[in-house]
């Protein structure tokens, strides 16, 4: 199964690729079982401890229930906090884990023997890049996983009112809800609307690491030196979290999930600051896992004009990601190389 | 081989997407279809339509019914009667002399299930976490922290005339 998932992938992200075995192999830390056991307790001790400021979050610190239907819609409001961490601590170790690359080569005195092979650094670059994934696919598997869950729970609740429950999120919305669509067509639109925004939740995790390393690894090309490679590292990961804070920020406030508000991004008084607003809170805060709960859908599709639209096109901006993640990659290969010849 | 070996980045996440989303259409799909094959049970909920003939709106106040005084100079009136167990609140016009509107408790049955058995509100009316979905003249009002589909609704309500809302865009929450 996983060999056949492996055949998909290009040649330089495949795991028994020379280059991508060096990679792995040099950044793999050595340990033994029991340390290998301890590393494993200590990492479902910190999931459990984040359990506990995740449901302290959810109540207001005790002073109200968990609003939810159903025990899925409870796990959501409880794990979103925890995951939105474990989401924000991948993005930045793709960027770290891609911006010293060069420099890590040189220093390993492989940088010469590379740039001299055909094609050696753009390799070693993409491979490099492809790493982060197999490096990260613990918190990658974690988030999926848990989006996995949500998507069950989601179409659980679309069975509800005898499965005419999306029929009464899009009622009186725009543009596919009744009256301004028949009941037929707006259904239909229902389900793939909500298809695409699902799928879109599950490719972002994987699209933002991309596109982060990505951006890491060009930092690498234009930031050689040792101390302004570090000082261009620590540049970007504040960058991050500051780009992930305002658009969780922004995204809670449209959605009218928290006290703040800002009349630039209020769909009442700007409906296409909102519409922006919330396509940037969900894109680059908390990577669609708000839209894996329905109370959350039905008030982007009710509260925000045309919001119904933001759930398709987070699928197109997750696959732009994807898109400029493989440009990033290839300009960054191009500037290493040309820097060579220079 | 060679085409997998040359593979982009972009077609992999680009067919990763479109199998993922044609896959998550069919499970929608399969969640939703039998459940709405099955017989509906959306009838009109219990003791909603109907009004005693007294406390209809448009009507002279009952005799029986017991009334608190308004604040000075008010043109209106809150009166309560108890007819076969059920409770009714009349909102009593003084100038005109006639019921304005007439609310009952209800009990519980959520906001979806009226729309499913009502068809689409006329509009709605909103402040804080109070919500008052209209259907012409009926209207009922639900309070709820988050105002969905599951929410319960309270009271059911019957005016005179319809009143004046706002139009009916879903099951909004916003509050700007």
């Amino acid at each position: 199964m996983l060999e056949r998932f492996y055949a998909q992938l290009p040649e330089f992200a495949r795991p028994d690729h020379p280059l991508m075995r060096y990679a792995l192999l040099r950044g793999a830390r050595r340990q033994d079982r029991r340390a290998q056991v301890l590393r494993f307790i200590l990492g479902v001790l910190l999931t459990l401890l984040l359990l506990v400021p995740g449901y302290q979050i959810a109540t207001d610190v005790g002073r109200s229930t968990l609003d939810a239907a159903n025990l899925i819609g409870k796990l959501f409001l409880v794990l979103y906090w925890p995951l939105v961490l474990v989401q924000i601590i991948a993005r930045i170790f793709a960027i770290s884990s891609t911006s010293g690359v060069i420099a890590s080569e040189v220093q390993h005195g492989t940088w010469d023997t590379l740039k001299v092979t055909t094609d050696g650094a753009q390799l070693a670059l993409k491979t490099r890049w492809a790493a982060v994934f197999y490096r990260l696919r613990w918190l990658l598997i974690l988030l999926v996983a848990a989006r996995v869950v949500f998507i069950v729970g989601a179409l659980i609740d679309l069975t509800s009112f005898q499965g005419r429950y999306l029929d009464l999120l899009l009622s009186g919305t725009t543009p596919f809800g009744p009256p301004n669509v028949s009941n037929e067509l707006s259904v239909v639109l229902g389900i793939v609307t909500t298809a695409m925004m699902m799928t879109a939740s599950l490719l972002m995790p994987f699209t933002a690491v991309a596109f982060d390393a990505g951006v890491g690894m060009l930092l690498g090309t234009v930031a050689r030196g040792r101390l302004v490679g570090l000082l261009g590292q620590v540049i970007l990961i504040i960058l991050r979290m500051v780009v992930t804070g305002l658009a969780l920020f922004i995204g809670a406030a449209v959605l009218s999930l928290g006290t703040a508000r800002f009349s630039l991004f209020a769909p009442g008084d700007n409906p296409v600051g909102a519409w922006i607003g919330a396509l940037f809170g969900i894109g680059e805060g908390d990577l669609g896992l708000t839209l894996l709960h329905l109370p959350h859908v039905q008030r982007l599709w009710a509260d925000i004009e045309y919001g119904v639209l933001v759930s398709i096109a987070l699928l197109g901006y997750a696959l732009l990601q994807a898109g400029l993640a493989n440009l990033l990659v290839k300009w960054a290969g191009r500037r290493a190389t040309k820097a060579d010849t220079l | 081989m060679s085409t997998q070996s040359t593979r982009d980045v972009r077609q992999l996440v680009a067919v990763i997407a479109i199998v993922t989303a044609v896959v998550l259409a069919i499970l929608a799909l399969g969640a939703t279809l039998p459940a709405r094959a099955q017989p509906t049970a959306l009838a009109e909920p219990s003791t909603l339509t109907e009004l005693p003939n007294e406390v209809r709106p448009g009507h002279d106040l009952p005799a029986q019914a017991r009334c608190t005084y308004p604040p000075y100079g008010s043109l209106f009136i809150g009166c309560r009667i108890l007819i076969s167990d059920h409770v009714y609140f009349i909102t009593y016009h003084l100038k005109r002399r006639i019921i304005t509107r007439t609310s009952i408790a209800i009990d519980g049955e959520t906001i979806g299930q009226l729309i499913l058995a009502w068809g689409l509100p006329t509009g709605i009316r909103r402040a804080g976490w109070m919500s008052e979905v209209h259907w012409g003249d009926r209207s009922v009002y639900v309070g709820a922290r988050t105002f969905s589909p599951t929410s319960r609704t309270a009271f059911i309500s019957f005016d005179l005339e319809p009143g004046q809302t706002a139009p009916w865009t879903g099951f909004t929450n916003r509050d700007g």
